[in-house]
């Protein structure tokens, strides 16, 4: 048996667990929050219903909400400054991956200094970052458990990926009442973005047999509730299991990494700014098929747990592509990167990009340069 | 560009079995330590700069540091140079008796790190001696004790090097960067207490030089202030005191045994006019001083003190004293020889021709008495004139055996004439087997003819005036014999004031024409040379008896 090593932050779910963060932010020895959300969090009412937790538990905050979809490098410089000028000691993100993703970068900087880029190389951080508690509003990113933090350099229109188990929030916390803002159509996306982490964990190359579980659970639940939820169904059940969905996925690839696909949507939803799930959904169905090969038997057990009646691995394997199909047409998604606006003649500077993506690293088969502008095109 | 995918480090960093969640725990332990051991460190220092004082030697000062520091940082040696002039220099260091590189050892200044710490101003170190490609002067003397790494910190006073304080460990890499502030403030504080011991010590050596040299002037030299209380004194000891004991008790006090300021004063001269001023002033035992006074002036040209000076010129004025009086004698002296030497033909011939007259005249003739009284008196000037020729050829007198009886004789023969003449009456009383006295009959008669003319002029104008002439022998307490020489009268005294004066050369009472203030300094002196004295008891109005004291027996003693 190969030796693993699985990492979670302390994980809080459950309805109405929002409230649990004061408790939890003062038994972390916090006294001074910096509180890292943005506009849309804040318009659905859930950052008021945070921050007066926090009041209730006698902490101070100070609240930056000027983190954009895709955070930026030098909005980080910006929360990094705003955060030592007001004296904070600890972080709180409440939002999608955007916001989790930036509080883990400016805890990074507050505690280790520097600049973001001095940290690409992956367990790079030297010094323990201040406490930080996650929250999650939507489902979708996995931030909230994950050991990644992807910040875009703007100058070179180039997604940077920070790795290292000291981004790992303290306390991850999973209220799924918090979805009930979403709008359904950004929730079909996150769903997306979630079957495709968690597809591309359970393949991975690193992964392990409890990363497994979690991938599999997540592939399960993700496929049945977005049918419901594109029929229009709200709910809390729903809500439940898709947070439940996001939560397994998220720590099936925080510890079992991904793929090709992740790193392609990467790339290019940074430079479209457009929601990860919808690339994805073009292109999980054409890295599968590149990926078939390399773990056939894998791929069949996908293609089960999306509700395939599966008789053998062949016989899975080759309905597994099927089934994304299928999912993503009744999802109403695109299935053309040409769809989305994108120039063909953009493929060789994203072809850079996404060769020195870290998820190529767990890709199960040996991915090339060639093979990235060969799917790109059989995508198009 | 591909790069190497399937990369199995890259997959063991990320699925993470050999990389953890870093922890607040280990980083606050890592600052708690390092917090700790700066504490300690500003602790020693405190402590080091407490328990330093300017007086300690060098030697001290590296004994105060040595142990609170191996608590802090580790050294097999420890040590600090100063500069001494052009050289830098080993002034202390630990182990103690180390030969090389010890104590007084100059660092060579073409290349040695010391030296590069004090041009950089600031820590220098070598990590690594032995293998150092960088090579300096010390390093063979370092390799000899084992130093393989070196900490050198510049020790500076505001911005100006004195030198460095050097730390060496027998391991490589036992200094680091991170200890350059601990040890550039112990070197700044030990520069402070290094620069206090230097000066301090330069300060005691001015003093003591000054000191010494105030305490080797032979003649007395003291600060008053405008008290008259004596502030200090180049004197030990005086008359038997330790000066400390001086200290505060006013001048007049201890230099006159007495109540109130001298008469004449020339420190209270000095105090009123703000000038100096200048005094001779007789002291006891008829000592001659002279004393200069110099006031000392405050900020605000205030006298608050005077310095004064005394000499004892008591010699001095005695030998000018002598020294003009035999010049004197000597003129008297050829003068009487000249004109003796033209009386002895007449008087020859006056005596001749009295015997002839005599021998022919015949008792009966009535002229005889009268012409033998011609022949007495004649004779009677001869030996005057032989008196004055042996008096006046005193300075070739030898040592010589000396009756004091004789002594006596031959004044009296000199001047009982003149004294005669006078009116008074002349008695002796000879001691008839007095011993003899090694010395020079000339000198001794012409202490006795002094004596007898001194008290001639105290009888004169007197009606009944005796002059009695004793000599004997007296035996002091000490064991010793002295013959003596008394020549007591009953004339005028001598006033109290002047008691202590009239030895001094030219003190004298009597008109100018008359007395040269000689008479008794010389007779001194001659008294001196013998190995003698001369005591005076005298009462005024009633009369004075001096007396000259020769002791007797062993011959080294008259000289
Ligand atoms: N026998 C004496 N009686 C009184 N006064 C004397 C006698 N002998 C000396 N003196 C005092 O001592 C002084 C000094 O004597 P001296 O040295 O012989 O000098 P001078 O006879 O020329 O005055 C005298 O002027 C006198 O005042
Ligand atoms: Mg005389």
């Amino acid at each position: 048996m190969n030796v693993f090593k699985f990492v979670s932050p302390e994980i809080i779910f459950g309805p109405g667990t929002l409230s649990e963060c004061g408790l939890s932010a003062s038994q972390l020895g916090a006294r001074r929050i910096f509180v890292v959300t943005d506009k849309g969090v804040q318009a659905s009412g859930w950052l008021q219903q945070a921050l007066e937790n926090l009041s209730d538990n006698g902490l101070e905050y100070v609240v930056w909400k000027d983190v954009s979809p895709n955070p930026k490098d030098y909005e980080i410089y910006t929360g990094t400054h705003k955060y030592i000028a007001n004296g904070c000691d600890s972080l709180l993100a409440i939002g999608g991956g955007s916001p989790i993703d930036a509080a883990k970068a400016v805890a990074l900087l507050v505690s280790n200094g520097g600049e973001l880029s001095d940290y690409e190389e992956i367990d790079s951080i030297r010094r323990p970052l201040p406490p930080m508690i996650a929250i999650t509003s939507t489902a979708g990113s996995g931030s909230e458990v994950s050991q990644f933090s992807i910040i875009l350099n703007a100058p070179e229109k180039r997604k940077m990926t920070l790795v290292s188990k000291s981004l790992i929030p303290y306390i991850s916390i999973h209220d799924p009442e918090l979805l009930a803002t979403l709008d359904t159509k950004v929730m079909i996306y996150s769903g997306v973005h979630v079957l495709t982490h968690a597809i591309e964990a359970y393949v991975s190359r690193v992964a392990t047999p409890l990363s497994d579980l979690n991938a599999l659970n997540a592939i399960k639940l993700v496929a049945d509730t977005l049918r419901l939820v594109k029929n229009g169904s709200r709910s809390k059940e729903v809500h439940g299991c898709l947070a439940m969905a996001n939560l397994h996925a998220g720590l099936a690839f925080s510890n079992a990494i991904l793929g090709a696909v992740h790193a392609m949507t990467h790339q290019i939803s940074g430079w479209l700014d457009i929601p990860a799930g919808v690339v994805d959904a073009v292109l999980l169905p054409h890295v599968v098929e590149f990926n078939l090969p390399a773990n056939q038997l894998k791929y069949a057990r996908v293609a089960e747990a999306m509700g395939e009646k599966v008789t053998s691995v062949d016989d899975g394997a080759k309905k597994v592509i099927g089934a994304f199909k299928n999912l993503f047409a009744e999802l109403e998604l695109p299935d053309k990167l040409s769809q989305l606006g994108i120039n063909s003649k953009l493929y060789p500077i994203l072809a850079q990009n996404i060769i020195r993506d870290v998820c190529l690293v767990t890709n199960p088969r040996k991915i090339q340069m060639n093979n990235i502008t060969e799917i790109l095109r059989r995508a198009y | 560009m591909d790069k190497p995918i399937y990369d199995q480090d890259l997959l063991n960093k990320l699925t993470g079995v050999r990389s953890t969640r870093l922890s607040h725990y280990v980083e606050l332990r890592r600052t708690i330590e390092e917090m700790t051991k700066q504490n300690k460190r500003l602790a020693i220092i405190n402590q080091i700069a407490r328990s330093i004082t300017v007086a300690m030697s060098y030697d001290e000062i590296i004994d105060r540091v040595a142990e609170p520091l191996k608590e802090v940082i580790p050294y097999d040696l420890l040590s600090f140079c100063l500069l001494d002039g052009e050289q830098l220099v080993i002034k202390s260091g630990i182990p103690r008796e180390q030969v090389i590189l010890g104590v007084g050892t100059v660092l060579p200044q073409e290349k040695s790190a010391p030296w590069r710490a004090m041009a950089e101003k600031k820590c220098f170190l070598r990590q690594n001696i032995w293998d150092d490609p960088e090579t300096y002067g010390e390093d063979s003397e370092l390799k000899k004790v084992g130093i393989r790494s070196a900490i050198m910190a510049p020790l500076l006073i505001k911005d100006e090097v004195i030198g460095t304080l050097n730390f060496g460990s027998k391991r490589t890499f036992a200094y680091s960067p991170g200890e350059f502030v601990f040890v550039q403030q112990l070197a700044d504080q030990l520069a402070v207490c290094l620069q206090n011991s230097r000066l301090y010590g330069e300060v005691l050596k001015n003093q003591r030089a000054w000191e010494e040299t105030f305490r080797a002037v032979p003649d007395t030299l003291y600060t008053i202030n405008s008290d008259f209380a004596i502030m200090n004194i180049n004197k030990a000891q005086l008359k038997g005191i330790d000066y400390r004991q001086l200290l505060g008790r006013k001048c007049y006090d201890v230099f006159s045994d007495d109540s109130q300021p001298c008469e004449p004063c020339p420190a209270r001269q000095a105090l009123n006019i703000g000038k100096p001023a200048y005094e001779q002033i007789t002291r006891e035992l008829s000592r001659i001083l002279d004393v200069y006074a110099f006031p000392v002036v405050n900020e605000a040209a205030q006298v608050v003190g005077v310095v004064n000076y005394t000499k004892d010129v008591t010699e001095q004025i005695h030998m000018q004293g002598q020294l003009i009086h035999s010049v004197k004698l000597a003129a008297v002296g050829e003068m009487a020889a000249g004109v003796a030497h033209e009386l002895n033909s007449p008087l020859t011939a006056i005596l001749g021709n009295a015997q002839i007259l005599l021998r022919r005249l015949g008792q009966e003739h009535p002229g005889y008495p009268l012409l033998v009284d011609v022949k007495n008196c004649g004779s009677r000037c001869k030996r005057i004139i032989q008196n004055l020729l042996t008096f006046s050829r005193q300075e070739q007198c030898n040592l010589e055996e000396v009756h004091l009886n004789q002594v006596v004789e031959n004044s009296l023969a000199l001047v009982s004439y003149q004294i005669n003449k006078s009116n008074i009456k002349i008695t002796t009383q000879l001691h008839p087997n007095l011993s003899t006295v090694l010395g020079k009959q000339q000198q001794l008669e012409q202490v006795i003819v002094n004596l007898l003319l001194n008290a001639r002029d105290a009888l004169k104008g007197l009606s009944e005036g005796v002059i009695n002439v004793t000599t004997g022998c007296l035996k002091r307490e000490s064991g010793l014999t002295e013959a003596f020489v008394s020549v007591k009268d009953n004339g005028c005294g001598i006033e109290k004031q002047h008691l202590a004066k009239i030895f001094n050369p030219f003190f004298t009472t009597k008109d100018i024409s008359k007395g040269t203030g000689l008479g008794l300094s010389v007779s001194f002196g001659i008294a001196q040379s013998h190995g003698g004295r001369i005591v005076v008891q005298s009462e005024p109005g009633r009369g004075s008896n001096f007396s000259l004291l020769i002791p007797l027996g062993e011959k080294e003693r008259a000289k």
